[in-house]
């Protein structure tokens, strides 16, 4: 137990070094994926705690858009600074899901996946309907990058270069899928994993299983809503298209091509993923079709994602070495 | 009024579609005893413990339990006043292990809202901690202590119907009602179960059974109720029920139960 923690302990090190070294390993190109790569971290933690108590919301992208659209109109027409359109996008995603949730956490399988679908693709026919403050199907335009910060005499950071925003989201993140993390190994991550298993025993034990849904349901939505603010000030403009049904789709091809059982599945799952699409960068048009083939690859032969390999693996090797024990 | 029973269930009607399951039945328990609910398979003994448990409302009838209504609550809220129930089938957290499933059972005990555990509020550490403690207790009580970090739904019957005792009596009730504790459990095991139900009520918890091996409840329980196509038959003590005729009736009537009218 004690080894196996601390060997834990320097595996997240090593990661964490290894993303503060990146950037200045990287191109500009490259930069511009890892940033990416970094906010889909929050989008598929946050995926995951939904999935956890059995939900597979198809509302996510949306909400990180109604974070990413909060941010943009705040900063945008109403100048308020990033750093309080961020938390503030995150709140307004969390809140709409909450008022989402109350039909949401009562329906279970296929039609939580269609009502959660409406829900979201509701939110963004309004995105694309509304012109104003949503700018309709161009967007918004020209969304401010966050505050320079200003130390006199010393030093400024500027968050037009890709170095000092790829710190800043990488900062983001990193506070991020710590509270995702302590969340899942506390008693409301068990708890939702127990929703999930047997919920007559829940609900015999005390446990107001909608209650924890709504919980994970909204956090979760927060977490994509804080992604989708770091997504629009990247970019600089935003329009409903970015959050339609194939960015819907890749996310849960990334999480089910991760494997939901342990926290770190999903954040495989991204990031072998985006390697392959850095190196199908010439085939982009292709690269739905490739997700299409590796989630049925791993639907058919994978069903625990990749956190399942090893086992299959270690299942695999027996096979071949009978002696072997 | 003052009530004078601890539960009391008073003309209790369940229907599925036109099939009537649970037919005018009246049930009352005093604090202390162990009672013992039998009757043919199909006789609508499951049903009402879902009844009671708030699994399922009552089309007619009322609950009272402790002078409160409680008819038509929720599963969450009656377990909270103290009612705790098992499972017919290895109903657990399967893929858990056996402390995980104890723990998520004291789940009341720690309960002080989904904020203040997110934040880390209060007592929190405080309240884990204990309920770390009162699990492995419970665990140590049903036997079950060197196998706490087993995966649950790879334990062998005996010890699973043990576990889902554990999950109940980790909500600290007042009332423990078992459904067929012992099914499935080897004659040893059995006997074990049994005499912890009778040191369960020793520590003042009262204790409604569903079983179907005769010998056990005989020998456990104060009093006996027999249902039989949703209906009170008899009630009384196990000598005086296993003597009435229409009991044997409803025994012969299912060859299937022979051997249980044999044992008695």
């Amino acid at each position: 137990m004690q080894k196996n923690n601390s060997s834990k302990f320097y595996g997240f090190l090593i990661i964490t070094l290894a993303f503060i070294g990146l950037p200045f390993l990287l191109s500009e190109y490259h930069r511009d994926v890892a940033i990416t790569l970094l906010i889909n971290f929050i989008l598929v933690s946050s995926f995951r705690l939904i999935t956890t108590m059995g939900g597979w919301s198809l509302a996510h992208i949306p909400l990180m858009g109604l974070g990413a659209y909060t941010s943009a109109i705040l900063t945008r027409y109403y100048g308020w600074p990033f750093w309080i359109t961020l938390p503030t996008g995150g709140a307004v995603a969390a809140l709409i899901s909450w008022v989402m949730s109350f039909p949401l956490v009562r329906i279970k399988g296929f039609a939580f996946f269609i009502a959660s679908f409406a829900a979201g693709e509701a939110m963004r026919l309004a995105w694309t309907r509304i012109r104003y403050p949503f700018g309709g199907h161009r967007g918004i335009v020209m969304i401010p990058v966050p505050n320079e910060i200003i130390i006199p005499g010393l030093f400024s950071i500027n968050f037009y270069d890709s170095i000092p925003y790829y710190y800043l989201t990488f900062l983001i993140t990193g506070v991020s899928l710590i509270i995702l993390y302590r969340i899942d190994e506390s008693r409301i991550g068990y708890t939702l994993k127990a929703i999930e298993m047997e919920d007559r025993i829940v609900n015999s034990v005390g446990i107001k299983a909608t209650q924890y849904k709504m919980i994970s349901f909204v956090i979760g939505a927060f977490f994509a809503g804080i992604a989708g603010v770091v997504f629009a000030h990247r970019y600089q403009s935003i329009d409903p298209s970015a959050f339609g049904f194939l960015t819907t789709l890749y996310l849960i091809v990334w999480v089910l091509f991760g494997g939901t059982k342990t926290f770190i599945g999903p954040l495989l799952g991204v990031t072998v993923l985006t390697i392959v699409q850095i190196l199908l960068r010439n085939l982009a048009e292709w690269l739905p079709m490739v997700y299409g083939f590796i989630l049925i690859v791993t639907v058919l032969f994978l069903p625990e994602g990749l956190e399942g390999l090893p086992r299959k693996v270690r299942k695999l090797w027996k096979l071949y070495n009978p002696k072997v024990k | 009024m003052i009530e004078k029973y601890f539960l009391n269930v008073e003309g209790l009607f369940k229907s599925f579609g036109k099939n009537l399951v649970v037919h005018d039945i009246d049930l009352k328990l005093e604090q202390g005893e162990i009672r013992g609910l039998i009757g043919p398979n199909g006789a609508g003994k499951t049903t009402l413990f879902n009844l009671i448990s708030g699994f399922l409302t009552p089309n007619k009838g009322k609950i009272v339990w402790q002078g409160k209504n409680i008819t038509g609550s929720a599963p969450s809220t009656i377990v909270k006043n103290g009612i705790a129930r098992t499972f017919q089938l290895d109903v657990l957290l399967k893929d858990m292990t056996v402390l995980q499933n104890v723990l998520i059972g004291h789940h009341l005990h720690v309960n002080i809202g989904v904020i203040a555990q997110l934040l880390g509020l209060g007592k929190v550490k405080e309240k884990e901690k204990e309920a770390m403690r009162m699990s492995l207790e419970l665990l140590e009580f049903m036997g079950l202590l060197e196998l706490k970090n087993e995966i649950a739904g790879e334990l062998p019957h005996g010890h699973q119907r043990s576990l889902g005792i554990a999950i109940a009596l980790a909500t600290e009730p007042k009332l423990l009602m078992l459904d067929e504790p012992i099914t499935g459990m080897n004659s040893v095991e059995a006997l074990n179960t049994m005499k912890k139900i009778k040191c369960l009520r020793e520590k003042g918890i009262t204790i409604l059974i569903v079983e179907h091996n005769m010998r056990a409840v005989m020998s456990t329980c104060d009093k006996l109720t027999v249902i039989n196509f949703g209906q009170k038959i008899a009630e009384g003590p196990p000598e005086n029920v296993c003597e009435n005729s229409l009991v044997i009736e409803a025994y012969l009537g299912s060859p299937d139960d022979e051997d249980d009218l044999i044992l008695c």
